[in-house]
């Protein structure tokens, strides 16, 4: 089960990381890719990791505490990229 | 702890096929291009430390993953907010 | 300090030392002491941060209101579906006009702001202050989910 998790974690990112690379809209990929790799991708590989044996709880915990973190700023970075490429292209 | 056998080779995956782009995305366009990659890469960097982690079976590595995902969101921001007012 | 202050600052000590024990490999009394003392420090920097940040302004607007957390009921399949759609991107710009709360209008923009940007769907590239509305930028053409709940 982790390794799937961890797989799919792992497509996922490579398909976000891959498409940003070859989209040239600046708006569509400097947020539909980048959220969705905090979004999607980070939480499915972190799942995968923490299913898999540690040697104690608490390392499963930072695992977690680490999976948060990434997924709650993935909004505040996307907005905030947002904002930044609309100022830069008007001008 | 017991290493796990599927974590390096998804590392190395990782690095080329999501790090690398990230990488190659901060070094085409205008400063406001280059952004993306750089807020991507991040999350990418963090990803793969945690699976260097579990597959070198250390899991005092987790920690550089915890601050790599601090300072990239730090970092994220300060870049954002300078591109947002000087161009 | 009044008492909403020092509750609060209690509350980020609990969930902080918490984090910390949590994360840390042994437990000994040399960590529960740092803990302590780091969880007191960082509690009281936060609410300090709190007040200096909504200072001039009234700090009741900042408040979430409960009611909102129905924003994030269609969230889980709006992530699915919007990476699938990711697919295939039509990639456009749209507005959405967020109800009037005149109590809690910048709390309202702020976690409206968060909600909406978490799906790959759509993000909020501006916030219009004087129209109440956002400008987003969203995969399709109509408006998500999420988008129609907040503008509910």
């Amino acid at each position: 089960m982790s390794t799937v998790l961890i797989w799919a974690g792992a497509a996922v990112c490579a398909f976000a990381a891959i498409r940003l690379l070859l989209t040239g809209d600046r708006f569509l990929r400097l947020h539909y890719f980048v959220s969705l790799g905090t979004v999607l991708a980070a939480p499915l590989v972190i799942a995968g990791l923490a299913l898999a044996s540690w040697s104690s709880w608490h390392d499963v915990a930072k695992l977690l505490i680490i999976g948060v973190l990434l997924f709650v700023t993935g909004p505040a970075t996307v907005i905030t990229a947002g904002r930044a490429t609309r100022r830069a292209s008007d001008g | 702890m017991s290493p796990l056998a599927v974590a390096l080779p998804a590392a190395f995956a990782l690095l080329v096929s999501a790090v690398f782009p990230c990488l190659v995305t901060t070094l085409r366009g205008e400063p406001v291009d280059r952004l993306s990659g750089l807020i991507l890469a991040g999350p990418m960097t963090t990803l793969v430390l945690l699976l260097l982690a579990a597959g070198y079976g250390r899991p005092a590595y987790l920690d550089m993953a915890f601050i790599v995902a601090l300072l990239s969101f730090a970092g994220s921001l300060v870049f954002a907010r300078f591109l947002g007012r000087t161009i | 300090m009044k008492g909403r202050d020092l509750i609060e600052a209690v509350v980020w000590w609990v969930v902080l030392f918490a984090v910390y024990l949590a994360i840390v490999s042994k437990i000994s009394i040399a960590e529960l002491v740092v803990g302590a003392i780091t969880a007191a420090a960082g509690g009281g920097a936060a609410v300090v941060t709190r007040r200096a940040l909504s200072a001039g302004g009234d700090q009741e607007g900042y408040r979430p209101r409960p009611a909102w957390l129905r924003w994030l009921r269609p969230l889980p399949a709006q992530v699915v579906g919007d990476s699938i759609r990711l697919l295939r991107p039509y990639g456009g710009f749209g507005e959405l006009r967020l109800p009037a709360d005149d109590d809690r209008a910048a709390a309202l923009r702020g976690f409206a702001a968060l909600a909406v940007s978490t799906s790959p769907g759509t993000y909020v590239a501006e916030v219009d202050l004087r129209e109440n509305t956002f400008v987003v930028h969203r995969v399709t053409a109509r408006a998500s989910a999420v988008e129609r709940e907040v503008s509910r």
